[in-house]
Order: C-alpha cells, then sequence, then structure tokens
C-alpha cells in the first residue's frame, strides 16, 4: 500500500482492498467519494430530488450490507452503480411510477441554471431528451460519470451489443438534433 | 437475528445430558443457572458447533448451525469452563493467534488486540507468558479472546468460576458493557453472577430447562416458600441438617435462619420475600445437600 | 466529406456533453446540508456492521505455517542435515549408513506427530474447534505445511544419497518407505496418543517404529545381499508399488486424522 500519498488519493481497488481486510473505517471515505455522483445518478433515472435523497441513501446501505460479497473481478465504481439503478428500479416499483419522463431532465437542468447558462442548458436538455430513456442513461453514464461501455453494460445488466447500440442511436439522435438546431439557427440568423 | 433451539438433545448411552432443551434467544443477556451435571456446558458445546446433536437443531436466523459452518463460527464468541494455552504464549501472542484463527486479518487484529487487553485490564502484562497468570488473569484473557471478533453470540461457560468477589464485580461489569447488541449466554451456579446483569434466567436441571423469566418475576414461582426464623444456635444446627437452609445469620444471641420449604416449617417462621438464590436453592436442594 | 462532417458533427456533441458535465453548476448536487446528514447516518450505520471476510487458502496457510512451534522448523531443518551428514560419511560402511537411515526415518513423523498435537496436549483444543477456521480445518493446514516440509528434506535426503552413490532404490527402500509407513502410523494412531502422556508418547511411538525398522532393515539388506542386489536393486515393479503403496496409507490416514478431529464428542462425556 502506497502510503506516502494521501488516503483521499486512494484508488478505490485500495480502499475497498483494506476494508475487506477489516478496516471498515475506509468505508466512509469511499462513500463520501461516490455520493455526489450517485445522487446526480439517482436524480436522473427518478427525476425527484427526494427520491434520489432516498436511492442514493438505500445505495449505500446496500453497499454497507453487501460489500462481504463484492469481489475484485468487477469494478468498484460499476458495482455501486448497478446497485443504485436496481433500487431505483426498486423505487418505481414501488412507487408504481414510470422511469423519468422526457421532459424531467430538461425542467430538472432549467430550475438550477443562471441565465447565462440556461442556453447552452437547453441544447443539451433537449438534445438528451430526444432519446429513449435506455439511451439517455447510456449517453449519461458515458459523458457525465465516466463510464466505460463494458461498465454501462454491468451497471445496466445489459448485453454489450446491445449497450454499444444504444451508444449508437442515442448519438447518432443527438447528431440528427444537432445538425437541426443549427440548421435552425442558420435560418434565424438569415 | 434470533439463535433457536429447537427440541435439543443430547444423549451418551443411556444418559440424556440435554433434554429436549427448547429456546428463543434474542439480542441480551441470559443468565443459565444449574449446579454441576446439569447440562450447561453440554448446551453450550452443542450451541458453538463442537458437540453434535443426538436429536433436535439449533437454528440461526431461519438456518440450521451446521449447514452455516464458518458464516455461523464467524460470529461466535465462546469462552469453555477450562482453557488451555500453548506453553510458549503471551497474552500478546495468545489473542493474535486466535484473532488469526478467527478471521481477522493482520492490522486488525494487532488493533483488537490492543483495545481487548485495555478493555479487560492487562495491557501491562501483554507479553508476559500466560502460564505467570492468576486465575483471574487468565479469565480476563478469556473474556478478550472472545470478544475479537466482535461476536454477535457470546456464550461464556462459568467465567467466574475462581474468581474472587472483586473480580466478579469486574468481570459482570464487563459483560454489561459489552452486552449491548449482541446475545449473551452465560452460565453459572453463582447466583450473583447473573441477578443483576441477565434480561432473563434459565434454570436448567438433569439436562431440562424447568425454568425461565427475568430475574425479578421468575422468583413469583416460590411465592410463599421462603421463610425467616429466629432460633436459638443449638437448635438452628439441628434445623439445618433438617431443611434446606439458603442463609444463617448470627444476630446477639440468636441465629437467624432463612428456610425455603414448600408449607410453614415451625410456628415462629415468618414468611420473607424470595430472592433468585432461595429460587436455586429450592430447586437444587438435592444436590445442596 | 460526409464522414468528416460526421466526425465533425460527434466531436461537437462530445464537447457539449463534456462541457454540460463541467459546467452542471448546482444541477444534480445535493444540498450539502441533507448530504452532510445522510453522511452522518451511514457513518453511524457502517459502525454497526461487522465485516467478516475470508481469507485466502494461502493466507490461512501462511498463517499456519507462522505459528507452528519454533521446535519444528528447526527440526525440520536438522533432520535432512543430520541424514545428508550420515549419508556423506565415509566412515561407514554402506549396510551400516543404510541401518541407521531406516532406523532415524520416523523422527520427522515424531517432530510432525509432536506438534499435531499440541492443540489437545496444551487444551487450546476447545477454543479452536469454536474459531471460525476451526480445528479440522487447523489441523488440515498443519498437516499440509508439515508434509511440504517433509517432501523438501525428503528431496534433499535423496540428493545427498544419489550424489553419495546410493541408488533411488535403496533410498526409497530404506528411508522413503519407513518415512511414509511410520508418518502413517503416528497418524492412525494419534487418536489415542491424544488422551496419553504429554509430548513423552510421541516420542516412544518413535523410538518403537525406529527399534522396527532397524530389524526390518537389517532383514531386507540380508536378503538383497544373497541375492547380490544389494548396491543396484531395481525391480521397477517392486519399488512403485512400495512408493505407491506408502503414500495411499499415508493418504488415507492423513484422512482418517482429519475426519477423527472432526468427531471430538466421541471422547467428550461432560455432564456439567
Amino acid at each position: 500500500m502506497k502510503d506516502g500519498r494521501a488516503r483521499e488519493e486512494w484508488k478505490d481497488s485500495e480502499l475497498t482492498a483494506r476494508i475487506q481486510r477489516g478496516e471498515t473505517e475506509y468505508l466512509d471515505l469511499l462513500i463520501e467519494r461516490h455520493y455526489d455522483g450517485i445522487f446526480r445518478f439517482c436524480l436522473c433515472k427518478t427525476g425527484d430530488r427526494e427520491a434520489a435523497y432516498d436511492c442514493a441513501q438505500e445505495t449505500f446501505l446496500h453497499l454497507l450490507r453487501y460489500l462481504e460479497a463484492y469481489t475484485e473481478q468487477k469494478k468498484f465504481k460499476a458495482w455501486l452503480y448497478r446497485i443504485a439503478s436496481n433500487v431505483c428500479m426498486d423505487y418505481f416499483r414501488k412507487e408504481a411510477r414510470a422511469p423519468a419522463g422526457e421532459d424531467a431532465l430538461e425542467t430538472l437542468w432549467k430550475e438550477d441554471a443562471g441565465f447565462e447558462q440556461i442556453e447552452h442548458r437547453e441544447l443539451v436538455g433537449t438534445a438528451l431528451n430526444q432519446l429513449s430513456e435506455n439511451q439517455r442513461e447510456t449517453i449519461v453514464l458515458y459523458f457525465f460519470h465516466g463510464f466505460k461501455l463494458r461498465e454501462i453494460a454491468e451497471i445496466t445488466d445489459a448485453k454489450m451489443s446491445t449497450v454499444k447500440s444504444r451508444f449508437r442511436q442515442g448519438m447518432e439522435k443527438l447528431k440528427a438534433y444537432m445538425e437541426k438546431e443549427s440548421g435552425e439557427r442558420r435560418e434565424q440568423d438569415r | 437475528m434470533e439463535l433457536c433451539i429447537d427440541r435439543l438433545t443430547k444423549q451418551y448411552g443411556h444418559k440424556l445430558a440435554v433434554d429436549r432443551v427448547d429456546l428463543e434467544l434474542h439480542r441480551g443477556v441470559y443468565g443459565l443457572l444449574g449446579a454441576n451435571g446439569a447440562g450447561k456446558t453440554t448446551l453450550m458445546r452443542m450451541l458453538c458447533g463442537i458437540l453434535t446433536p443426538t436429536s433436535g437443531e439449533i437454528r440461526w436466523g431461519g438456518r440450521e448451525i451446521g449447514s452455516l459452518g464458518e458464516e455461523y463460527r464467524s460470529l461466535l464468541g465462546y469462552l469453555p469452563q477450562d482453557f488451555g494455552y500453548y506453553p510458549e504464549f503471551t497474552a500478546e501472542k495468545f489473542l493474535l493467534y486466535l484473532a488469526a484463527l478467527k478471521g481477522l486479518g493482520k492490522v486488525q487484529a494487532g488493533q483488537k488486540m490492543l483495545e481487548l487487553l485495555d478493555l479487560v485490564g492487562l495491557s501491562e502484562e501483554r507479553k508476559h507468558k500466560i502460564r505467570t497468570f492468576s486465575g483471574g488473569m487468565k479469565q480476563r484473557l478469556g473474556i478478550a479472546q472472545a470478544l475479537l471478533n466482535d461476536p454477535e453470540i457470546l456464550i461464556l461457560d462459568e467465567p467466574t468460576a475462581g474468581l474472587d468477589p472483586k473480580e466478579r464485580v469486574r468481570f459482570r461489569n464487563l459483560i454489561s458493557a459489552c452486552a449491548r447488541d449482541r446475545i449473551v449466554l452465560l452460565s453459572t451456579h453463582i447466583v450473583s453472577d447473573v441477578e443483576y446483569i441477565a434480561g432473563e434466567i434459565l434454570i436448567m436441571k438433569e439436562g431440562r430447562l424447568i425454568h425461565r423469566g427475568a430475574p425479578d418475576a421468575i422468583t413469583h414461582e416460590i411465592d410463599g416458600k421462603v421463610w425467616e426464623c429466629r432460633v436459638d444456635p443449638a437448635r438452628a444446627e439441628e434445623l439445618c441438617s433438617q431443611y434446606n437452609v439458603g442463609n444463617l445469620k448470627n444476630v446477639g444471641n440468636k441465629t437467624i435462619l432463612r428456610i425455603i420449604k414448600d408449607e410453614k416449617p415451625m410456628e415462629e417462621a415468618v414468611p420473607a420475600e424470595a430472592s433468585l438464590e432461595d429460587l436455586y436453592l429450592y430447586y437444587f436442594q438435592e444436590e445442596g445437600r | 466529406m460526409k464522414r468528416r462532417k460526421d466526425r465533425e458533427m460527434e466531436r461537437q456533441i462530445r464537447s457539449i456533453l463534456n462541457q454540460a458535465e463541467m459546467e452542471e453548476g448546482d444541477w444534480g448536487r445535493p444540498e450539502e446540508g441533507r448530504k452532510q446528514e445522510t453522511l452522518a447516518f451511514l457513518r453511524a450505520q457502517r459502525r454497526k456492521i461487522r465485516l467478516r471476510p475470508r481469507k485466502s487458502f494461502a493466507e490461512r496457510l501462511l498463517d499456519q505455517a507462522s505459528w507452528l512451534s519454533p521446535g519444528v522448523w528447526l527440526g525440520q531443518l536438522a533432520v535432512p542435515v543430520l541424514f545428508c551428514l550420515l549419508l556423506g560419511n565415509e566412515g561407514l560402511e554402506k549396510r551400516d549408513t543404510l541401518l541407521v537411515l531406516s532406523a532415524c526415518a520416523p523422527l520427522p513423523g515424531v517432530i510432525g506427530l509432536i506438534e499435531l498435537l499440541r492443540s489437545w496436549q496444551s487444551g487450546m483444543w476447545e477454543l479452536e474447534e469454536a474459531c471460525r477456521y476451526h480445528l479440522q480445518q487447523i489441523q488440515g493446514m498443519r498437516l499440509l505445511v508439515l508434509g511440504i516440509a517433509d517432501s523438501a528434506g525428503t528431496a534433499v535426503v535423496f540428493a545427498a544419497g544419489l550424489l553419495n552413490g546410493y541408488s533411488a532404490g535403496m533410498l526409497l527402500l530404506f528411508f522413503l518407505f519407513p518415512l511414509l509407513v511410520s508418518d502413517s502410523v503416528f497418524l492412525l494412531l494419534a487418536g489415542v496418543f491424544r488422551r496419553g502422556a504429554k509430548g513423552l508418547v510421541p516420542v516412544l511411538a518413535g523410538l518403537g517404529m525406529g527399534i522396527f525398522w532397524i530389524y526390518q532393515a537389517s532383514w531386507l539388506l540380508d536378503v538383497l545381499d544373497m541375492l547380490h542386489v544389494l548396491e543396484s536393486y531395481r525391480s521397477l515393479p517392486v519399488l512403485a508399488a512400495l512408493l505407491f503403496g506408502g503414500l495411499g496409507l499415508l493418504a488415507f490416514a492423513c484422512a482418517r486424522f482429519l475426519n477423527e478431529t472432526g468427531k471430538e464428542e466421541q471422547r467428550l462425556w461432560n455432564c456439567a
């Protein structure tokens, strides 16, 4: 273990190895590190801030309960987001709700944006809303959470080919939307 | 999670060491009272998986402990009635060795060892060989090893045997402090060991669980069966051989006897409030004589 | 041209999305108060969990090896050295060397047996039996460690013997086979030894086996001498039978020993 670096610089794999040797105090660091990301992910999935708080907390409670079952063959972050995904699905089942609708993301984005950011945000928000829920989830996990496609397949419990297809289709839809938008803007400028 | 003991029986030849014991244990301290040969140690050994029952089952969270195996043993802490140690072991080595067997990593084992030696007051003696320890120190070390893996089930077999009163009090306080968030089953034939710390008393006789209840409620069983009488010392001696006498105290030129009997033993006897010790003597009067 | 445009568009999309991720501002960020509340709650929950990670087989093996008594390691080192000196001693006749070799073959087994009986003889067995990695596992690990050490010692002895002109057949007949059989006998009788006196019983057993092997070796030497094959006995079927027979017996004895270790109640009679 590279003790010369600060604990905050230790990789997830180093922390989980220590935790699994019984040094459970490092769980606090791991939770703090991933809390914001998990919250944002739950927010994207549920479209509701209160639900996102609940789902994020539940995700980490699951982590505490099932950490013994975690093996280093899976990347920790992907494993954690998989838990979050399942927790959100359980939330929908319990609430008898559908996953966040098309407008949810756009609405959420606009709520928190400053005036100067609205235009940009609008573009991204409405662009993402062109996608299906699965495509949007894939794009969000890829760009906003930094996951590789293989990891996204683990998180969403889908085949690699399915994820690649969702990503490709998502990017094509975004491309089509961007082309249309830039075409319309050129028209307006004239 | 609860520990369920379902019609547990252990038979050796014709002898029933444990006879159809039924119990459900939840978080808290249980005092298992019984004379020598009542079956307490056999019961505890079965709970620890050291002995296989002849019939019946022990279940943890609904699953039989034999099938759980290592998973069950990993949440167990056990202090046998008599335990040994490798001759070259110091207190530190003893705990580190058992910590390794209980699955603790080296770093965690080191931390736990220091923490527990401090808890039981043996920090100064950690590098001393166990063979130099007194009985009380050895028992404290025994408790420390039982707590190494932060067990959910703590089984202590006659942990205060051989300890002086001061050490017994210290031990009781230690158990009370550790009893939060776990099941503690403590066997003894010294009533005061459990009277103040146990949430429930279990009385075992000839392999069977004959009575159970909270310490203040369990004594209702013998309400009206405990008597006090003031007699001459000469007569006191005669009465001691005739009745089940719980206590004998000389006050001035008289002797006060505390007698446990279903009916009033003599004219001058007055009813007294039953205590747990009286209850123990009531059940074990044959062994007591 | 179209492909270049497509790639350019894709780069633009990526840059927009990446920039959006950086510029998110408060979007998607939890309220600090709520976040700290949740973290505090999770920290409290974390303190309640009892994590019981599993150690790998190798970790447990090394653990047990580190806890074997120093005497065992000294013995494991000293015995092969003794044999090597014996085999290299030019002052002794080959016949006498082989006799002494047979007589001393039970030595590693005695050392191992003393170590295996420690749990019972010291009274630690009950504490060990209630541990996560219980007595049967502990004894299994000890057997394995001792077996590896004995195998290494045997390899050294064979090497020394071959270098000093002894054939592999001779070494098998007068060292390895007695070693395997002695170890097996000790393990099969371990249950009896457990109840016996501390330490002395294995030593006496070793002496007994040593005397047996001297007689056996003496008889064998006479037979081989008579057949004029003392220096070069090479009957492969016989040697193979002895080797695999010895190994088979040892494997059986180990399995039986471990099985009996798990049946402690056979000897427990406790009415308390």
